[in-house]
């Protein structure tokens, strides 16, 4: 029988254990304190929810003949039993048309995230981390590229360079990224004058193993934090854009662009307007709300 | 000859392109050739495919004048709505709707075509006129004593200089390419030169980008600080009073009108380039005309007993061009399938709200030498796919199709690209600033196929015709490269047998139809939606509305 | 504190300057020509060419461009190629419709905004505060854009209550108003509320409570001042935001300002009238920001210090 106190146990288990465990406990008291807000927890339900239906949406809908199949015999008909919103000005089930949005809606945000954080971190870190002038040439590109409103900049960037997701997605990234790298830059400038970064230091560790290693795990919580944020701006940004004409091309539906076809409408069927709005709203709230619980529950000491 | 011909040719193109009004954001307007021959008033929205169903416009033109219903009696302003903001006051600046519709009133051409009947000349600023030489030289005897807007008289050096301004601007250089130069005779009298002798040039001449300016004022408009472009003066019924940019410009009758005393007073002419909004103010009364509503509104203007809607065929017809020599539908075969692929009703109704009709060739209704009982190959689904695999495309086509960022192209468009899908060609939207298209498509011919829009010049099919299918047409429209038809069409041009004529556009269109180098589609009408209370308020496609006929 | 604000205001023209740039360079270097835009359907070679000729378009972009700059130094932005007019008239005259736009949302969202702030902060838990919290949250998760075609459809087509086109009167600008300011006036009450909070559960608040001050003194002379600043920055912010993003909103109610000339020019592509305009949008904002900061500045001793020492 091992004896707790068996002082043969070596010193490096021991820690081994220690580490383990406050590893699980630190995860584990994020998901108490995160349950503790209720609403943040039903944000969370419904937006799974969204996310599944979305991945598979496949499974019960058929692209073509749900989604993008014209009926034109049937265009702008009222809710009825059968098409639940109506349908749109080519005879399109809206519904269905709603939920397969989602798909797009979600991904493009997600692109954008992924492209925004990586960009965003790095510039973030290297501004942070080194300072000086390297600090202020970079913080002054980031205020410029916070200084375009974002809509100017995406209108620009896709009318000229053309109308496709990839543009679409390198303008909303554009909008993003410099957040994105203040709060990076912010934390690494906190934690950096940690005295255990300044063990490191003394260790002799390279910059980058420094600050990958070390810094940026610390300070993954605004990170996190300011992702699920970004994807609830992308989806309304996108859905702008769509609205204007630029961005996601027909047939697919994105939201905006539903919103925009139905402009024109307007006065015959005005419940064309309802759904692809209420999607909007649904899904950028529930993210906001996620992101605010996320705030709370993973370090209880940050401000609102 | 043939020189004479291929010149005449292009400059009907030409006089057909300026004549047509450009494309608005909202509704085509085409402009150009009127419904020259008595077209009876009920025309169908559906056209002769067998298998339409129950769509269709049922679109009526209104070839009378309005009626005034007398509700407004004796009122005497007007604010007229258009889509899209007028680019500057002078005449010869622009030639869209929303340029010269404006400038018309305040300037005035030597003629002017009388309304309703676009074949009627009327002098306007000339006691008379006659053709001297063959035809080559157009003799214009001058007015007495006519005043511009600043009180000046007219001279005959106003005029010679005002022809050879508006013979020198790139606005006009379509329509001028005949003209030579304008020469003063006497103090009343001023010749003009054409370079060969053309019926429609008394038309061209009646066009407000020929409008007649006051030299002293123009030429000298820098030198005393005058802005040309913001400011007017005219020997029109109205006289510029305000610009306000954005939002509207600001007329008022002139007192000392030669044409003497006009009902409407005070004329204001809005831009409101939202359609909802603006048929919203029609329907109020907070604005009594409007010019360029998109076909969803204008669907429900018509129901509405207290607007007339002024209806005539636009001059253009919507067609579907295929790039026959490189890419999928370089294959015939690829092209038929196409064609079969695609239902025209289905496209009037989805992509204009049925406000339009059907077409069978590469020409608008009303036309000479419109096919009317010409049945394309459009239609069925399951020859399409028989085409399809016979060219060795069991699996499918996958092609792109081009159209410019306006609605009346975008939705016409996604129906051509669901139709098409059916039949297992995939066409890739892309959408684009009309710039690029043309660039893209005209001048460059990169493309596989496209969804544009071309116009008449004149009421005959020749003018159309030529532009898509003559190995020399000009303007670049032959983006097919046809080169077998020279001959047909050079006969058909030439020869003053009507029967003659139609036999062989007829042989073309078959043509066409077998070898799909274009698949014609639809067609707009073109229509200024006014309160009822207004009278003689006439449709014109070529947008000329004169105000000063207007009463209440 | 001046130098700062002197520095500040040298960084801005190589930042401006540049943004100009690569305008320019997008609007000149993509395909697409304003000249066979203005001619349309009539454009024959020749026409395109004496247009070009007349419009400058037949120069090399660099040249084009600095001929440009020059005149914007001089104060002239240049021609635009539709209107033949100086562009800093366009400008001018869309500018209006704009600014009554983007101030107009400011002000309803600042003042609204700060009050229900308050309330809210003062009323922490009640059942107006979660009223609140909820209703800011839908606010920020609507589009603009839809809230307009919302309220168009319910105030416009059918009660007939609100002129669907703006113009002269006042009462056209209402639903621009509250679709424009809806997403600021939820952020500016959130801040509000928190910074409110923070301020009064401080401890120095604590003290002067446990010294007997009066309620209505402790909120608003110990807290308010504090409490406001970070909301005078997000203003700042907010109304740099609303310069450039009218774009959407004026699409909706077919406002004839900045953001619509922007788009038609894009459209035509009138080069000088978009670089131009979006250069003074940023230049706008860029001032507007920095207004704020100096304002926070001048309230706040501790960052008055922090900037005079940079």
């Amino acid at each position: 029988m091992e004896n707790m106190y068996d002082l043969k146990m070596n010193k490096q288990d021991l820690e081994m254990i220690k580490q383990k465990y406050k590893k699980k406990s630190q995860l584990h008291s994020i998901w108490i304190r995160f349950k503790k807000n209720k609403m943040a927890v039903c944000a969370l339900i419904i937006f799974l929810l969204m996310v599944i239906t979305a991945i598979l949406a496949p499974l019960f809908l058929n692209y073509e003949t749900d989604i993008i199949q014209q009926s034109i015999l049937q265009r702008n008909q009222a809710p009825s039993a059968e098409h639940i919103f109506g349908t749109d000005l080519y005879g399109r089930d809206v519904m269905k048309r709603v939920l397969w949005g989602a798909r797009i809606s979600l991904s493009v945000g997600v692109i954008v995230v992924i492209v925004s954080v990586t960009i965003g971190s790095i510039f973030g870190c290297v501004s942070g981390y080194y300072g000086g002038v390297i600090d202020d040439v970079l913080m002054r590109v980031m205020d410029i590229m916070l200084n375009i409103p974002a809509t100017l900049m995406a209108i620009a960037i896709v009318s000229a360079f053309g109308n496709s997701i990839r543009n679409v997605v390198i303008a909303l990234s554009i909008e993003q990224i410099p957040k994105m790298a203040r709060i990076v830059r912010s934390q690494i400038m906190t934690i950096k004058n940690g005295e255990f970064i300044e063990a490191t230091h003394a260790c002799g560790t390279p910059d980058s193993r420094i600050i990958f290693r070390h810094i940026l795990p610390n300070a993954l919580s605004p990170i996190i934090v300011e992702a699920t944020l970004t994807v609830a701006r992308s989806i309304i940004s996108i859905a702008g854009l769509s609205f204007i004409g630029m961005g996601i091309q027909p047939p697919d539906p994105e939201w905006g662009s539903m919103l925009s076809e139905s402009k024109r409408y307007l006065r015959e069927c005005p419940y064309l307007v309802i759904a692809p709005g209420l999607a909007i709203v649904l899904s950028v709230m529930t993210l906001t709300m996620i992101g605010d619980g996320l705030r709370d529950a993973l370090d209880p000491k940050m401000k609102k | 000859m043939k020189k004479a011909i291929s010149i005449i040719l292009s400059l009907s193109m030409m006089l057909s392109l300026a004549a047509c009004g450009s494309k608005t954001e909202t509704v085509s307007n085409g402009t150009g050739g009127s419904s020259g021959s008595s077209e009876t008033a009920q025309e169908a929205g559906s056209s002769g495919t067998s298998e339409s169903t129950e769509v269709g416009g049922n679109v009526v033109i209104n070839e009378s004048g309005s009626v005034g219903d007398g509700s407004m009696a004796g009122r005497e302003d007007l604010t007229f709505a258009m889509a899209s903001e007028t680019g500057s006051l002078d005449p010869g600046a622009y030639n869209n709707n929303w340029s010269f519709g404006v400038t018309m009133q305040i300037y005035e051409s030597l003629l002017r075509e009388a309304p309703g009947d676009r074949q009627e000349i009327e002098p306007v600023l000339c006691e008379n006129y006659e053709f001297l030489d063959d035809g080559l030289t157009l003799r214009f005897h001058l007015k007495d004593g006519i005043k511009f807007h600043d009180g000046s008289i007219m001279t005959a050096d106003d005029v010679e200089y005002s022809l050879n301004k508006a013979i020198g601007m790139p606005a006009n250089s379509a329509l001028s390419s005949m003209m030579i130069d304008a020469v003063k005779v006497d103090d009343s009298t001023v010749d003009l030169h054409l370079e060969y002798s053309f019926e429609p040039i008394l038309n061209i001449i009646a066009f407000p980008t020929f409008g007649i300016v006051n030299k002293n004022w123009y030429e000298n408009a820098e030198a005393e600080g005058r802005n040309i472009n913001t400011e007017a003066n005219g020997t029109g019924p109205y006289k510029f009073v305000s610009w306000t940019r954005g939002d509207s410009i600001v007329l008022e009758a002139f007192e000392d009108w030669h044409g003497g005393e006009v009902s409407i007073k005070d004329l204001t002419y809005k831009f409101l380039t939202d359609s909802t909004s603006a048929s919203i103010a029609l329907e109020n009364g907070d604005v009594q005309a409007l010019l360029g509503v998109s076909s969803a509104d204008l669907k429900r203007l018509r129901e509405i007993p207290e607007i007339f809607c002024a209806t005539t065929y636009s001059s253009g017809m919507y067609y579907v061009g295929l790039n026959c020599e490189e890419g999928p539908f370089a294959d015939i075969k690829v092209r038929q399938a196409m064609q079969y692929a695609l239902n025209a009703d289905e496209v009037l109704v989805g992509g204009m709200d049925g406000q339009g009709w059907t077409v069978t060739c590469a020409a608008p209704r009303g036309v000479f030498g419109y096919q009317e009982d010409f049945v394309p190959s459009r239609n069925n689904i399951e020859k399409a796919k028989e085409l399809l695999e016979e060219a060795g495309y069991s699996d499918g086509v996958k092609a792109s199709i081009k159209c410019a960022a306006f609605d009346e192209y975008l939705m016409s468009t996604q129906i051509i690209q669901e139709q098409a899908r059916q039949a297992g060609i995939e066409l890739e939207f892309e959408q684009m600033e009309e710039t690029s298209l043309i660039t893209d498509v005209f001048e460059n011919h990169d493309f596989d196929s496209f969804y544009y829009w071309a116009g008449c010049a004149y009421p005959d099919i020749d003018s159309l015709y030529w532009r898509l299918y003559h190995s020399d047409s000009i303007s670049k429209d032959n983006t097919a490269g046809v080169t077998e038809l020279d001959d047909k069409l050079y006969q058909a041009r030439t020869s003053h047998d009507d029967e003659e004529r139609y036999e062989l556009y007829r042989e073309i269109t078959a043509a066409n139809d077998e070898n799909v180098w274009y698949i014609p589609l639809i067609m707009s009408t073109y229509t200024v939606c006014v309160r009822s209370s207004l009278s003689n308020v006439y449709a014109n496609n070529a947008g000329l509305y004169h105000i000063s006929d207007w009463t209440y | 504190m001046h130098k700062y604000i002197i520095k500040r205001l040298l960084m801005l023209i190589p930042v401006l300057i540049a943004i100009s740039f690569i305008l320019y360079a997008i609007m000149t270097l993509t395909p697409g020509d304003p000249a066979r835009m203005i001619l349309g359907d009539a454009a024959t070679e020749e026409g395109i060419a004496a247009l070009h000729k007349e419009l400058g378009l037949d120069e090399p972009f660099l040249t084009r461009y600095f001929k440009w700059l020059l005149g914007v130094f001089q104060g002239d932005f240049g021609t635009s190629y539709r209107t033949r007019t100086p562009v800093f008239d366009e400008i001018l005259s869309r500018l209006p419709y704009t600014c009554v736009v983007a101030f107009g949302a400011i002000s309803i969202s600042a003042v609204f905004g700060i009050v229900l702030g308050i309330l809210s902060a003062v009323k922490q838990y009640s059942a107006g505060d979660n009223i609140t919290l909820v209703a800011t949250l839908l606010l920020t998760s609507m589009p603009d854009f839809w809230i307009g075609l919302i309220l168009i459809i319910v105030f416009s087509v059918n009660l007939g209550l609100l002129p669907s086109i703006t113009g002269d009167s006042i009462s056209s600008y209402i639903m621009p108003w509250i679709s424009a300011s809806a997403g600021y006036l939820a952020s500016t009450i959130r801040t509000t509320r928190s910074t409110m909070l923070d301020t009064i559960h401080a401890d120095y608040v604590r003290t002067a409570k446990a010294k007997g001050a009066p309620p209505v003194d402790i909120v608003f002379r110990q807290s308010l001042r504090n409490a406001l600043l970070p909301v005078i920055t997000l203003i700042g912010i907010n109304m740099g935001w609303q310069l450039g993003g009218t774009i959407i909103i004026e699409q909706v109610f077919a406002i004839p300002g900045l953001g619509s000339l922007l788009l038609t020019s894009i459209r035509m592509k009138d080069t000088s009238v978009v670089v131009a305009s979006v250069t003074l949008v940023c230049l706008l904002a860029s001032l507007i920001n920095l207004l704020a900061d100096i304002l926070y500045a001048y309230v706040d001793p501790r960052v008055k210090a922090q900037y005079s020492k940079g």
